[in-house]
Formats: C-alpha cells, sequence, structure tokens
C-alpha cells in the first residue's frame, strides 16, 4: 500500500482474523444503509471516546490500471488533497485560466521529453521558466493545504488516504461532535476536485518512489518478487506506478480515472464511534445524495496462468541478503484461503510457531521469518514466507530448511494444539481489532467492498474452527510445491564509495 | 479529580466561498473526561495504577521500572538490548522457555519485554477470562527469570547480526548517525553498541542487571480492563506483597556538550540524500512546553506546517519533511528530517535553515497561531486512543517526575499561549548558529555540499 504521509511498503497482511463472540454484539450493532445513488453506507457506533472514524473506500486500485498508466491510482489519491472548487482558494474563476495555461506549457514539455536524446534542453528550460511565473502569479489566489488546515482545526488528527493494488481508502478521524463536517468536507472533495498544482504533487510522488523503492531494499525486492510471481495479471505492477509511467502521467489521467471509478455506486462509506445511527445517515444523504450513479468501466484483467516451474529473481543492492518465497492461492473468501490462514499462523505467529523455532532458536540461521497473504484480496494471490538469514548463513540454506519446514506440512498433520492455539487467536484478534474506530472502520469497509459481506468479518472464527489436519495437508500438498513457487532473493552489491 | 474539560471552538476560518462554507456547521459542546486512574502504594513501594474498563473482554498490564540504555556501563553498550531479550525469552527458574512461551500463546496473549531508553517495559495483554494465569505468568517472568545460557547467546548473536546490517537502511543511517553528530559518539544518548561490546556481555551481567533494577521499590504497574477491582487487587497483593528490596542507584547522567554549527556527510549510495538539520533540544518537563508544541506545529510538526508548504507542496522537493522536538533524559533533540534527490539537497537545507531563522525573528501570524491553538486543542481528545493509554500515561508523569495535573491543565496552557510566548521559545530552544547539518548519501551526486562537509563514517 502507499500512503500519503507513510512511506512504508506495507506488505498487506491480507485477512487480519477476526470473529465474534455472541456477547461481544458488535455483528447485532452495525447499521447498513443504502443510498439512492448507490453507496453504501456501514454505520458501528460504540462510546469508548466522544471521537468518530469517517472512511471512505472506492473500490479501485493498481489493478484497474491500464499499461503505461500504473501509479494513476496512487497519484489521484495524492491529487484529492489540493482542495476543490470552493476550498483551497480565494477565486477559482481566476485561477482556472492559469492552471489551463500551465497545461498548455506541459504539453510542450512532454512533446519534447518524448524526442529522448534528441529533446531540446533549452526549450525545456524556457518552458519551464515559464511554468515558474504562472506559479508565482497563481499563488495569490490559493489557500495552501486548506482542506488539510480545516479538518485539523476542527480537531481531527490528521485526514490520510490510501492506496492498494484492490482500493483507494480516504481516512478521518473527527471528534463526535464534527461528523457533519466530515461528512461535508468528504463530499465536497469527490463532488468538486481542482487538480492544481499537479506537476509539484507528481514529483512528490516520485520523491516517494525513490524513498520507499528504488533506495530501499525491501521496497527494490519486493517489485521484482512481484513482478516474476505474475506473468500477466496486474498484481505484477507496484501501487506506486512504474518510475517511467508516474513521471509521465498527466492531469487528462488522473481526471478520467477519477470520474470513472469514484463514482457512489462504486463507494462505501463507513462511520464508526460515538455517533447515532439514524442522524448519520440523515447528515450522509444530505451530502452525498446528490452526487449521479455512473455506469461503471467494463473491466478486462487478464488472467494469470498456471504456473509450470519454479521462477527465480536476483537483485543486487548493497545491502545484506534478504529472501521472498511466494506460492499461487486463492484469495479470500475461499476455503483454502482460510485453511492458508492456519497455515500462517502455524508457520510464524508467535515464539511457538515452526519456523520461529527451527531457523530462528534451533537451527539459528535466520534473523527473523514471517508469512502472509499478498498483493492484494481481489484476485487470486500469493501465500509469501519472508525470511532474513543470520550471517554467515546463506538464503540457499534458509530455503533447504523452509522446504524441509514445508514437507512436514504435507506429510504429517499438524497437532491439534497447534490447530486450538490458532482458533483462540482468530478469537483474541478480532477483539483486539475492536479496541480502536479506526482499525474496525478499516475491517468493515474492506471486507464489504473485497468480499463481499462485512458479516465475513464474523464468520472468520468459526471458518477457522472448521479447519481440520487433513484440510491443512490437502492444501499444503495442492499449492505448496516448487513449481507453483516464485523465489526472491536480494544479493549483496559493492557499495560504491564516493 | 476528574478534569471535564468542554472542547467548543465556534470560532471561524477563513471564510469559504459558495454553498456550505464548511465553517458554518453547527457545533454542539463535547465532553469528555480524561479517564482516571486510581493510585495504590503497596508497602514494599511497588505502585498500582489501576482502572476498570468493562468495554471489552480484555485485561492489559504495563509494568514500568526505571532503567534502560540510558544507564548501561560504557564498556557494554548493547547491554540493555540483550537484557530485555534474554529476559523475555530467557524462560523463568520453574519454567523452560519452551513451556513459558507455550503458556501464554495458548491463551492468545502477548507479553512483550522492551527497552524504552531511560525505563524498562513489560507489556501484557490477554482475554479477561485468562487474567489470573496471565498475571501470575507475568510475575513469574518479572521476579523468577531465569536468563538461561542459550538464550543469552542467542539474544546477543541476533543484536550482532543486526549491528552488521545496521547500515543497510539509509534512513537509519540518517537517524543514528544525527544523533552522534549532536550528542557525541560516547554519550549515551549518542553511541551505538559494536560487535565487541555486545560479545563482552554475560551471563552474569544480565543477572546482576536484574538484581540491581527489578525491586518492588522500583516497580509501577498499570492494570486496565474487565475485571473485577477488588479480586483483582487481592490477588496482585498476593503476588507482589512478600518482596522485598531497596531503591536501585542509577548513575547520573552528565549533560551532552553544547556542539559548534558544522556540515557532515556520509557516504551512501543512494537515490536521495537524508537529510538531518538540528542541534540539542529539550528535557521533560519544561515549563512553555505548551508554547513549544505550538511552535512545532506551525514550523514542522503538521501535515499543514510551513516546512510542509515550502518543501513538498510548493516546490515538490520531497515526500517527507518534518521537525520534532521530542524531550528526553538530561536533554532531547531539536531535529527536522527531509529526504530528497540529491540535487536538491543544498536548496531543502537552505529552507530548512531560512524557516529556523524565521522563527527567531518574528512571531507568528495571528491566523497561523489561531490554526495551531485550536488544532492543539480540539484534538485532544485523541491523545488517548484507550482507556490504557490514558492510565499508562498518567503512571508515565509520576515516573518521570512530571506533574499529575499535566494532561488536566494542558488545554488551559494551550490557549493562554501568545504569539510571543512562541517568538520566545523560539529564541530559547532554538539556535541558527549552532545548527549540525547532516547529509547521507551519494557523494558525486551532491557535489560541493559533500565535498566541503566534514567527512563521517556510518557506525
Amino acid at each position: 500500500m502507499m500512503s500519503r504521509r507513510t512511506a512504508a511498503i506495507l506488505l498487506v497482511l491480507a485477512l487480519l482474523p477476526m470473529s465474534v463472540r455472541a456477547q461481544l454484539g458488535f455483528a447485532e450493532r452495525v447499521v447498513e444503509h443504502r443510498l439512492a445513488n448507490g453507496l453504501r453506507l456501514l454505520i458501528l457506533p460504540r462510546k469508548q471516546s466522544p471521537t468518530c472514524a469517517f472512511y471512505i473506500l472506492h473500490r479501485v486500485g493498481g489493478v484497474d490500471e491500464e499499461n503505461g498508466r500504473t501509479g494513476v491510482t496512487h497519484l489521484l489519491e495524492h491529487m484529492l488533497f489540493k482542495g476543490t472548487t470552493t476550498i483551497g482558494t480565494r477565486d477559482y474563476e481566476k485561477e482556472k485560466p492559469l492552471w489551463d495555461e500551465i497545461e498548455r506549457i506541459y504539453d510542450q514539455i512532454e512533446a519534447e521529453r518524448a524526442k529522448g536524446d534528441r529533446a531540446d534542453a533549452e526549450r525545456i528550460a524556457q518552458l519551464r521558466q515559464r511554468e515558474q511565473e504562472l506559479l508565482q502569479q497563481v499563488s495569490q489566489w490559493l489557500i495552501p493545504q486548506e482542506y488539510d488546515r480545516i479538518f485539523e482545526r476542527a480537531g481531527s488528527p490528521g485526514t490520510n488516504a490510501w492506496t492498494s493494488n484492490d482500493v483507494t481508502v480516504f481516512t478521518v478521524s473527527v471528534p463526535a461532535n464534527r461528523l457533519e463536517l466530515a461528512a461535508r468536507m468528504q463530499a465536497d472533495q469527490r463532488s468538486n476536485p481542482v487538480w492544481r498544482q499537479f506537476y509539484q504533487e507528481r514529483d512528490v510522488v516520485l520523491e516517494e518512489r525513490r524513498q520507499s523503492v528504488d533506495d530501499s531494499p525491501e521496497g527494490a525486492l519486493w517489485e521484482a518478487f512481484l513482478a516474476t510471481a505474475f506473468l500477466v495479471h496486474p498484481y505484477r505492477n507496484p501501487v506506486i506506478g512504474w518510475q517511467s509511467d508516474v513521471s509521465r502521467l498527466r492531469t487528462a489521467d488522473i481526471d478520467r480515472f477519477f470520474r470513472a471509478f469514484y463514482a457512489p455506486n462504486n463507494t462505501w462509506l463507513a462511520v464508526v464511534g460515538d455517533v447515532e445511527p439514524e442522524r448519520v445517515i440523515t447528515v450522509v444523504e444530505k451530502y452525498f445524495a446528490n452526487i449521479p450513479a455512473q455506469p461503471l468501466p467494463e473491466r478486462r484483467i487478464p488472467e494469470e496462468p498456471l504456473q509450470r516451474g519454479v521462477r527465480r529473481v536476483v537483485v543486487k543492492m548493497p545491502a545484506n541478503p534478504q529472501m521472498l518465497m511466494g506460492f499461487h492461492k486463492p484469495n479470500a473468501p475461499h476455503d483454502d484461503d482460510v485453511v492458508f490462514e492456519v497455515i500462517r499462523g502455524i508457520f510464524t505467529r508467535g515464539r511457538t510457531s515452526r519456523l520461529y523455532r527451527e531457523l530462528v532458536e534451533k537451527q539459528k540461521i535466520a534473523l527473523s521469518v514471517a508469512a502472509y497473504s499478498a498483493p492484494g484480496e481481489r484476485y487470486p494471490n500469493l501465500f509469501v514466507i519472508d525470511a532474513v538469514p543470520r550471517h554467515p548463513h546463506t538464503v540457499q540454506e534458509l530455503e533447504r530448511a523452509i522446504w524441509r519446514e514445508i514437507d512436514r506440512l504435507r506429510t504429517q498433520p499438524v497437532h491439534e494444539a497447534e490447530l486450538n492455539r490458532m482458533r483462540n487467536w482468530a478469537e483474541a484478534d478480532l477483539i483486539r481489532q475492536l479496541r480502536s474506530n479506526e482499525g474496525m472502520a478499516t475491517q468493515l469497509l474492506w471486507a464489504d467492498a473485497v468480499l463481499g459481506d462485512w458479516r465475513e468479518l464474523f464468520r472468520f472464527v468459526e471458518r477457522v474452527r472448521k479447519v481440520t489436519a487433513q484440510d491443512v495437508m490437502r492444501v499444503a500438498r495442492k499449492y505448496l510445491h516448487k513449481d507453483n513457487c516464485t523465489i526472491a532473493v536480494l544479493e549483496t552489491a559493492p557499495e560504491a564509495q564516493r | 479529580m476528574k478534569a471535564l474539560l468542554v472542547l467548543w471552538l465556534a470560532v471561524g476560518l477563513a471564510a469559504v466561498a459558495g454553498a456550505l462554507p464548511p465553517t458554518d456547521i453547527a457545533v454542539e459542546p463535547l465532553q469528555y473526561t480524561l479517564p482516571k486512574a486510581e493510585r495504590i502504594a503497596l508497602p514494599n513501594g511497588v505502585v498500582l495504577y489501576v482502572r476498570e474498563d468493562r468495554d471489552l473482554p480484555l485485561i492489559e498490564v504495563e509494568v514500568r521500572l526505571r532503567g534502560g540504555r540510558l544507564y548501561e556501563p560504557a564498556a557494554k553498550v548493547g547491554l540493555s538490548t540483550v537484557f530485555v531479550r534474554a529476559w523475555r525469552n530467557g524462560g523463568t527458574q520453574r519454567l523452560s522457555p519452551e513451556a513459558f512461551n507455550t503458556a501464554i500463546e495458548d491463551m492468545a496473549a502477548v507479553l512483550e519485554i522492551s527497552d524504552e531508553g531511560d525505563t524498562l517495559s513489560l507489556s501484557l495483554s490477554a482475554l479477561a477470562r485468562d487474567w489470573r494465569k496471565a498475571i501470575g505468568l507475568l510475575t513469574e517472568l518479572l521476579r523468577t527469570p531465569a536468563f538461561r545460557e542459550e538464550q543469552v547467546r542467542l539474544a546477543k548473536e541476533r543484536t550482532v547480526e543486526e549491528i552488521r546490517r545496521r547500515n543497510d537502511d539509509i534512513a537509519a543511517i540518517a537517524s543514528r548517525e544525527f544523533a552522534g553528530f549532536v550528542y557525541g559518539t560516547s554519550h549515551p544518548l549518542g553511541r551505538v553498541p559494536t560487535v565487541s561490546s555486545v560479545q563482552a556481555i554475560t551471563r552474569d551481567d544480565l543477572l546482576r542487571w536484574h538484581r540491581t533494577l527489578v525491586t518492588p521499590c522500583n516497580l509501577w504497574v498499570a492494570i486496565t480492563g474487565d475485571f473485577d477491582r477488588r479480586a483483582l487487587l487481592e490477588e496482585v497483593r498476593r503476588l507482589f506483597g512478600n518482596w522485598r528490596g531497596g531503591t536501585p542507584a542509577l548513575p547520573d547522567i552528565p549533560p551532552p556538550p553544547e556542539q559548534s554549527a558544522a556540515v557532515g556527510f556520509i557516504s551512501k549510495q543512494a537515490e536521495q540524500a537524508h537529510l538531518r538539520v538540528g542541534h540539542l533540544g529539550v528535557p521533560r518537563g519544561i515549563p512553555d512546553r505548551a508554547a513549544l508544541d505550538v511552535l512545532d506545529y506551525i514550523f514542522g510538526g503538521s501535515f499543514t506546517s510551513r516546512l510542509m508548504h515550502e518543501i513538498r507542496d510548493k516546490r515538490g522537493l520531497a515526500y517527507a519533511v518534518w521537525s520534532s522536538f521530542a524531550p528526553a533524559k538530561p536533554r532531547g533533540l531539536f531535529v527536522v528530517g527531509c529526504q530528497t534527490k540529491s540535487e536538491s539537497a543544498e536548496e531543502a537545507i537552505n529552507l530548512i535553515r531560512e524557516q529556523i531563522v524565521r522563527l527567531t525573528q518574528e512571531p507568528p501570524g495571528d491566523e497561523e497561531l489561531r490554526q495551531a491553538k485550536e488544532s492543539l486543542v480540539n484534538s485532544f481528545v485523541f491523545r488517548f486512543p484507550t482507556v490504557h493509554d490514558a492510565v499508562v500515561a498518567q503512571m508515565l508523569l509520576e515516573i518521570h517526575g512530571l506533574p499529575q495535573d499535566t494532561y488536566d491543565t494542558y488545554i488551559r496552557r494551550v490557549q493562554a499561549v501568545s504569539a510571543q510566548d512562541v517568538l520566545a521559545v523560539a529564541r530559547k530552544y532554538l539556535n541558527p548558529d549552532r545548527l549540525r547539518v547532516l547529509v547521507v548519501g551519494d557523494g558525486k551526486k551532491l557535489g560541493k555540499l559533500a565535498a566541503q562537509a566534514k567527512r563521517l563514517q556510518a557506525r
């Protein structure tokens, strides 16, 4: 996921296991509502503090991008914070012609850049000079960062957003008495956005890419890993976009994408916290009902063909070795995915897990090891094992040891005690998840928009409970084998001393 | 005493043209009560902060002790890191590491020990139905850990591996080496463990460190969650009551020397340069903290700060730029961080310097000041996301020797801050003539910025 504020590439932990015991009563308290334009609203009242999370999800992510325009979803997410026709401006009518002129300058800059080596650098410099003059001129009409300013001043600890391969989520929490402000601001954000300062923001995203991919051993390895594991499915593309794609994006790309995918009938809204559901419905109707529904574009997303043999990729950087192993598998809520959640726990959760005990403590060949589903959940994904070797041991030794543990899983039933531990974790995870409005809002949106029903959160514990040792063996045999495996290794390259 | 804060700020923002200005939306007053803990001192010195919280079927415990890496002997830097790992993983006198971990994880409980600089933290989260067993295991690990040799070796080897890897990440180099550049590489806040300092650590060192620090007089315990207060206190008295011990003598930490202005450069192959600009900061508990928080918000501590505006929004030079005035014992750090492509490093440094100078030359404008104060006041309800967070924060006030009403008076103190107060703290705590600048990146691309800087090595 790429987020507006934090640079880390989060390895998407797919289904944070959840369930609920009847006495918690949370499932019964969720209120559903659908606006006439298709917007889906989920409300969970809880009174722990006088605050509420007001989260919006659009079911659009990296998978919906076309080749050559990767990164458009994420850059659009950034642009939504640049204000509207009334927020961030003293007079939109005055600034608009100046932005239009900057756009025409970029038509010329991009045409020149497209000539590659034959581009006229002097001409580009002149055009940029003209752009600077226009930016200077337009600044008199701008109210910088006003969208953020209004929220922060109302007591919000900040408004933010993140983009993943599957979805785009806008997050804000406000004191409970600012519910209407949150609705009014977020409705305006998706009704009247203005793409001001687009080329500055494009540069910001290119910096974000340098920081989180190009200069990051984990980020660079992750990018190569996905591009190897997926040959045709768009999960192969980085959410932040390939460098050359991002550097050529234009406002027209953003605008087209916004109009295609931010329709209310592709939007989910969750409000969790100290709120009255009837009042939430009234307020959301008031501000969102007049955004018109529209047909969504046809999405023809290629299916990943069956993998026929192990794939390996090496990334060389001036850093110590690490490795990723990935196995194609079905996405949630497929039954086999639940079994993988159990396998993930048995393999790497806590100090009693198999890989931790075997690789970190007994053989002492690993510094750390983790497992998770990635990079998304709308389409078949990967079961990933992420391991860091301990000097002088190598990734090859680590790989051999992991295969031995996989073999054990394929040939011997897991212990009942291990399954029981996973059942307890599933229950406790849910309860801990409920500690925050923000966590709960994210889970509700994600389950409803991606898994098809928010109730999947509460079904999950029952489904984990039913997983047997035989299920684990069957699933391990079916998916955890060499021909279905991609291995990415970070090798140490000497550092250029300058 | 319960603090009842009424947060109601109806004052407007800059007027917005068009329909439905956000400022015209009516705002009901908000009532917020900071959840207060009951403080109970046991006769042997253990101090409890307790509060029932029936929202979820959980119990959460936070044990704190004075201690931590600040107090490590100079010859054994890394001792505290190895100590907390071997403590957590080494089992108890009764239970092997494996048996202990199985007991914890079979309940889906989480128990971790961490070094927080000048305190040590043991934190436990368990389902309410397991509260008695979970607290029993926590107390067993607290009072009778085993530090088994095998786990001591593992903790040391892990720490050595982390030393081997610590220069892989350019951001980590910048943060660590900036602390060394400002505090000096031999001060406890500036030094770092080495392979030999970690290898010098023995199991006896860890046992002695435990005997020294873990006494009832050096123990604070916060407990919140879904339990019966009476039954809980009875159990806690049973577990802790028979324990005797004196107050540990922790070494005095000398104040770090004031440094003069300097620019340092560390070579690291990268697209971006990582920049740090700053100097020594503030200790905990300064009287004008509220004014400094206002200054930080305006300067670089928020999404709408001057630094964000100048460096990110206006010029697209960086994804991340921020400031921090985090307090620490004996002195915190004032630091601005930024990462930008090598070619714009010098421009970014100049902009940062310019903004620091500006803080010391002129008070903030009325609108800027109002924005900062209202934001700090209105967001106070988010300061402690859970009851547990609020209770731990109150306990830490006592451990750090800060006034117990710190949070009760916070809003009032922010509201009282004037533009002149902000200028005054800028002049008191910022010194543009003593700024230290650290640049980590590719020397060739950085050109004269790197060539003219003092060459430093990443440790």
